[in-house]
């Protein structure tokens, strides 16, 4: 019994001592401290962040809200609240919705800096770009081998037999590719020759052909997809030999799999999204100064011109180009996007999800 | 009494309230009724076939779990092993593992099998080795409910059936004396392990990534359930308010159920306070089905372990210790192993501190009530047990909706993630304690009351005097789990300076892992996590008496 005095007095004790490691530091919390919600990809690092911190003086709160619609359905519910100062991550294909629902204040950015494909689809103060990259069909050279698997010129190849659950695609509901990936095949089938078809058709035929649909990116990247750094991996199954993701992904396995890969991107014209991501200060945060100077920094030819490698995403300035090291940029397909205004997106992808939901049952 | 009063009334509040204030919300956005919603279930790609994979899910992982964990009870309650304790340990620390880390094991296993047998596993291996999860995480259920009874039932009353007609054979006693003996035991753990079953999340997530369970088709809409756009949010709310509901009534059925078992178990009185188990040595055919289940149990720890030291160099896994150094020097993550591991100890503790009062005055007060109003009882169990059952969507949207109409402010606080642990662990204190309660004899606190012990007396110095083991192994339990407590802190906004160990290894895990050291970061955090876990759970087995100590 004594034993167990002493074991319950030593709970107490470290009680006290611990929970003091869960104390708030209130004192930086005022006009020099921002708060940022971003999705979980956001791969700047704390180093980074803390050298920015080091040179003005303003500390970066990151809170990860899953992908660039939990960033926005954040965003939204917070709206007004102050919780949040900034955001980082909502895209041009939650744009239109984001800007409906008024969340944003201006900043004072300079637009001339950005490239034309960063501004193309919103060039107003209310969301400035940071990054951008093209999200399209990429593949196993070692499946499709130009002999026996001839390299897809449409996107209606995908449902031949040869592709019979071979394609991984995400779930245009929980993914953001697979909703980038998804409203470019609104608008290829829409534009294509064949004006007796449309993209319910093409997913009909795709659900026949037993595609492969996961909720996010890294299950279909990594566990299925043959082509990627996922074979390395716990838990792969290797079953897709094509799977949507990034243009220059195949340029990012080349680069940490020294300068070699079996991954290649599809070029059909049209049949990828380009994907523009945003930062942008939130209504009901009173710190535009520590804002603009966040944004200045991020858009700084110095970070920016990084982002191939911190952020596995293009520049948005103008002349930004993803790095040449162990075959990246060799590896990296820039496509012909297709095109698409983002106020159509808003007013329409609940209809075309409704439609998709129905289809893909 | 007052003081009790007040802290059921909060417990209820604690546990209605976020589900109220979502409830309200989700219904002011969803136009179609629940009926019509779940009848449309089977249209529409994002629920197709959740309701029937959840059931079915759910009632093959309870059979799965029943088939290996009812031997390995009976093994462990009627002989006595050379290291015992630890071996207890470690069959039950399954149980409050972080289900991501138990998902990343089992993906490793999985690996491991492939390359072993040169056999790529498909989708359907993949559903099966779900069920082995289930069964992995859930034996502890399974051989807490039924190894303390088995344990202290005198050896002298099978030797009395082997004399009698209906007991000559082993099947014949099994059927005769111990099914009935042992069937509300095994009922009540049936009930909980269907119920953590049918709520799984990041099992199903990440072992089955095709398929979906309703958990996880209402965590997919989470992000615009509730929300204020409705062209964007109806459908979401009507998934999400459908969803929770066959979620809740299934499982407050089951929950009624096993509450209801658990109170006619302690019903008999064949239990004795003495040891009843045979010596055994593992140098026999049981011996070696001990040493298989340990296998079992431990080798999707080992591959969690034996990943976290290999790492993708030049397209080959080498041995390194990069994902180690990475997890302790927070180069891929917004805080170290360190940092986050203190933080993880601070909120244990806090919940320790917090969940036992709580829950030794919610087990005081469910004891009295069997006595004097069963059914009062019945229902406060069942709210008891209640936040178990709730989902992890709903409770994140509740207390965020909450905290938004009341301070945003309060949502950065400190203390808002202690609400998950607190949610999580008070319930299995109350299923330690309940059972040791109803284990005290009542005598001695009636004489201390003759001879002029008030009430805090009595409580200090024979009530928890007594209960000293089952607290402290109640701690140990609250320790584990909100340690490993993944799912409410993930849902609830995720701040960095309160990142705990189970959010860092979310976090590595959520990132493309084109950057080779991101999965064995993740691996060696949550190695550090699972041995932190074994070495609690084998230090404090000591302290729980043979036969005592809870059923769970």
């Amino acid at each position: 019994m004594y034993k167990n005095k002493v074991f319950l007095m030593c709970l107490i004790v470290m009680c006290s001592v611990f929970t003091g490691c869960l104390g708030n530091d209130d004192s930086s919390d005022n006009d020099m401290k921002l708060n940022i919600v971003s999705y979980d990809a956001f791969g700047v690092s704390q180093e980074l962040l803390d050298q920015f911190s080091n040179e003005t003086g303003i500390i970066v709160e990151i809170t990860r809200a899953g992908d660039a619609g939990g960033v926005l359905s954040t965003a939204i519910q917070t709206k007004g609240t102050g919780l949040f100062d900034m955001s980082i991550g909502i895209d041009n294909s939650y744009l239109g919705t984001a800007l409906s629902a008024d969340i944003f204040q201006p900043l004072d950015t300079e637009r001339s800096i950005f490239s034309s494909r960063a501004l193309s689809s919103y060039d107003g103060d209310l969301a400035i770009p940071f990054d951008v990259g093209s999200v399209c069909i990429n593949y196993d050279s070692n499946y499709v081998d130009g002999e026996n698997v001839t390299i897809p010129t449409s996107l209606w190849d995908f449902t031949e037999s040869e592709w019979d659950g071979k394609l991984a695609v995400q779930n245009p509901r929980t993914s953001s590719p697979g909703r980038a990936f998804f409203i470019a095949t609104v608008d290829y089938f829409s534009k294509d020759d064949d004006n007796q078809t449309n993209y319910e058709d093409w997913w009909k035929s795709m659900r026949s052909n037993n595609v492969i649909i996961t909720d996010g990116w890294t299950t279909s990247y990594e566990s299925h997809y043959s082509g990627g750094y996922g074979q390395w991996g716990d838990g792969f199954i290797g079953d897709a030999h094509a799977v949507v993701s990034y243009c220059h992904s195949p340029g990012v396995e080349a680069y940490y799999g020294d300068n070699w890969t079996t991954s290649v991107a599809l070029d059909v014209n049209g049949a990828s999204f380009s994907q523009i991501e945003y930062v942008s200060f939130l209504s009901g945060s009173d710190k535009s100064k520590s804002a603009n100077t966040f944004v200045d920094w991020l858009v700084s030819s110095e970070i920016n011109s990084q982002m191939s490698t911190i952020n596995w995403m293009y520049p948005a300035i103008e002349g930004g180009d993803v790095i040449e090291d162990s075959g990246y940029r060799w590896h990296s397909l820039v496509p012909i996007d297709c095109d698409i205004d983002i106020s159509e997106i808003d007013n329409k992808i609940s209809m075309w999800l409704d439609e998709w939901d129905s289809a893909m049952a | 009494m007052k003081i009790r009063h007040i802290i059921i009334l909060s417990w209820i509040i604690l546990v209605i309230a976020p589900l109220a204030l979502a409830w309200n919300q989700l219904d002011s956005i969803a136009e179609r009724s629940i009926y019509e919603t779940i009848a449309d279930f089977n249209n529409k790609f994002q629920t197709k076939d959740s309701i029937s994979f959840t059931f079915i899910v759910a009632f093959l992982s309870t059979i799965f779990t029943l088939i290996i964990g009812l031997p390995l009870a009976w093994n462990l309650g009627r002989y006595n092993w050379p290291y015992h304790n630890i071996l207890r340990s470690i069959f039950t620390v399954p149980f409050v593992m972080p289900s991501i880390l138990v998902a990343m094991g089992f993906l490793a296993l999985l690996d491991w099998i492939s390359f072993l047998t040169d056999y790529n596993h498909s989708t359907e291996v993949r559903f099966y080795f779900l069920l082995l999860a289930h069964a992995w995480f859930n034996l502890a259920l399974v051989i807490r409910f039924c190894e303390p009874l088995l344990s202290t039932i005198d050896s002298s009353y099978e030797e009395a059936c082997r004399l009698l007609p209906s007991g000559k054979t082993q099947i014949s006693r099994f059927r005769n004396f111990w099914l009935p003996l042992m069937w509300p035991n095994i009922a009540a753990s049936s009930a909980l392990v269907f119920v953590f079953s049918f709520t799984s999340f990041a099992l199903v997530k990440f072992i089955t990534p095709t398929q979906r369970n309703l958990e996880v088709v209402m965590a997919n809409q989470s992000e615009w359930a509730g929300l204020s756009v409705p062209s964007l949010s109806r459908t979401p709310s009507e998934i999400v308010m459908a969803s929770s509901t066959i979620q809740l009534v299934t499982i407050i059925f089951a929950l009624i159920i096993s509450s209801w078992l658990q109170s006619r178990s302690s019903g008999h009185h064949l239990s004795t306070l003495n040891d009843a188990r045979k010596s055994v040595s593992f140098k026999s055919l049981r011996g070696l089905y001990i040493i298989l289940m340990l296998i079992f149990i431990i080798s999707p720890m080992l591959s969690l372990i034996s990943s976290s030291f290999m790492i993708r160099e030049n397209n080959m896994m080498t041995f390194s210790l990069d994902g180690w150094e990475s997890a302790f020097g927070g180069s891929r993550s917004p805080t170290n192993a360190y940092q986050s591991l203190k933080t993880s100890i601070g909120y244990a503790l806090m919940t320790i501190f917090l969940s036992l009062p709580i829950g030794f005055l919610l087990a005081d007060t469910i004891f009295n009530l069997e006595k004097t109003n069963p059914k009062s009882a019945t229902i406060l169990d069942v709210l008891v047990m209640l936040p178990l059952a709730l989902s992890a969507v709903m409770v994140g949207l509740g207390v965020l909706l909450g905290l938004m109409r009341t301070d945003p402010e309060i949502a950065r606080s400190w203390w808002i993630p202690l609400y998950g642990h607190l949610m999580l662990t008070t319930p299995f204190v109350v299923r330690v304690l309940l059972p040791a309660m109803r284990n005290l004899n009542p005598r001695l606190e009636e004489a201390a009351s003759l001879l002029g012990a008030n009430y805090l007396k009595r409580l200090i110095f024979i009530r928890i005097s007594l209960l000293t083991p089952s607290i402290i192994v109640a701690s140990s339990l609250v320790f584990a789990i909100s340690l490993g407590e993944f799912g409410a802190s993930w849902v609830v906004l995720r701040f960095t300076e309160y990142t705990t160990l189970p959010v860092m290894i979310g976090d590595l895990l959520s990132r493309p892992g084109y950057d080779p050291i991101l999965r064995p970061a993740a691996n060696a955090a949550g190695t550090i996590l699972l041995l932190i876990t074994l070495v609690l759970f084998i230090s404090v087995e000591r302290f729980r008496p043979v036969g005592s100590g809870g059923e769970f």
